[in-house]
């Protein structure tokens, strides 16, 4: 995966990471799908409500010259398009979300979802840094959300904060730990801190959820595996495993 | 540093704060999609 993907990437699932936080069931998972005209083709981030997390990008083989500010140019790679926000909470239908792209650089275009879509006025700093061999060195953010009973004081303080400190990838790669930098923000606004989570990288793709995807594509297009390829191989974009399904095991799914 | 989220509240409740460390959740991204094959070539595997 080029570093300007990774990037990409990296920020799309930190996002999805810290807004998994507000999904209350076990079995609720958020994602983030960004499709725009841009050369990655598109960025899909998933996150179950413990943090566990999965993602990928359409081209991960994408590269753009650095921008005007000599950063990964992920605007330039995203291009125009939309973010759907799917909450999946465990209901009939999943929560859908859908705002336009107003940047592309991934951080301002879920500040403006939960602005536009969740009317939360909402501050978002993501940050993947990289190093000269395209290594990741850190990977972080930060979601403030203004609640009902801010006043103007406090959104100008926010404010004036956000625009005095250093991106949040600079301070991670200094040490600075998630509560330093909330309290660096609001050290003044007394912090209490809730809770504490981890959060990893985990695909939860199997045979079985394969076998399901392959029932949706119908009994015709599952005869035609059968007699056309003599089987057919599950690719899950997520973690690049394979499952290969015999003629046999196709013939099964198809008799139910 | 490990990987974790905090949330907090701050200004008595009027702000909602999450922050995250995800480096090694993107280190295990990387890797992962490193190994996303290309497609083969009519040369590769004779």
């Amino acid at each position: 995966m080029s570093p300007l993907a990774t990037v990409a990437l990296g920020r799309t699932m930190t996002a999805a990471a810290m807004m998994s936080t507000s999904l209350k069931e076990e079995k609720a998972a958020i994602t983030l799908q960004i499709k725009g005209d841009g050369p990655i083709g598109g960025i899909v981030a998933v996150s179950d409500s413990s943090a566990n997390i999965k993602g990928y990008v359409h081209n991960p083989l994408v590269y753009l010259p650095l921008n005007s500010k000599g950063k990964y140019d992920v605007a330039g790679a995203v291009g125009s398009g939309y973010l759907n926000v799917i909450k999946d909470l465990g209901l009939k239908e999943p929560y859908v979300g859908y705002v336009d792209l107003i940047s592309g650089e991934i951080a301002e275009d879920i500040t403006y979802y939960y602005v536009y879509s969740e009317q939360i006025p909402t501050v978002t700093a993501l940050g993947v840094l990289t190093n000269a061999t395209q290594i990741v060195v850190s990977s972080g953010g930060f979601i403030l959300q203004l609640m009902p009973g801010a006043d103007e004081e406090t959104i100008s303080f926010i404010e004036n904060k956000i625009s005095t400190i250093p991106p949040v990838s600079e301070l991670l790669a200094k040490g600075r730990s998630p509560e330093e930098i909330i309290d660096m923000i609001l050290a003044e606004k007394d912090v209490k801190i809730i809770d504490k989570s981890p959060c990893r990288y985990f695909c939860n793709c199997s045979r079985e959820r394969m076998e399901r995807n392959i029932m949706t594509l119908g009994k015709e297009e599952i005869m035609s595996m059968i007699n056309e390829d003599h089987g057919a191989e599950a690719h899950c974009h997520f973690c690049n495993r394979k499952y290969w399904f015999s003629e046999e095991d196709l013939l099964k799914l198809v008799k139910g | 540093m490990e990987d974790y989220i905090v949330r907090a509240t701050a200004g008595e409740g009027t702000i909602r704060a999450i922050a995250a460390a995800t480096t090694n959740m993107v280190k295990e991204a990387q890797k992962v999609h490193a190994c996303r094959r290309l497609p083969q070539l009519p040369w590769e595997g004779q």
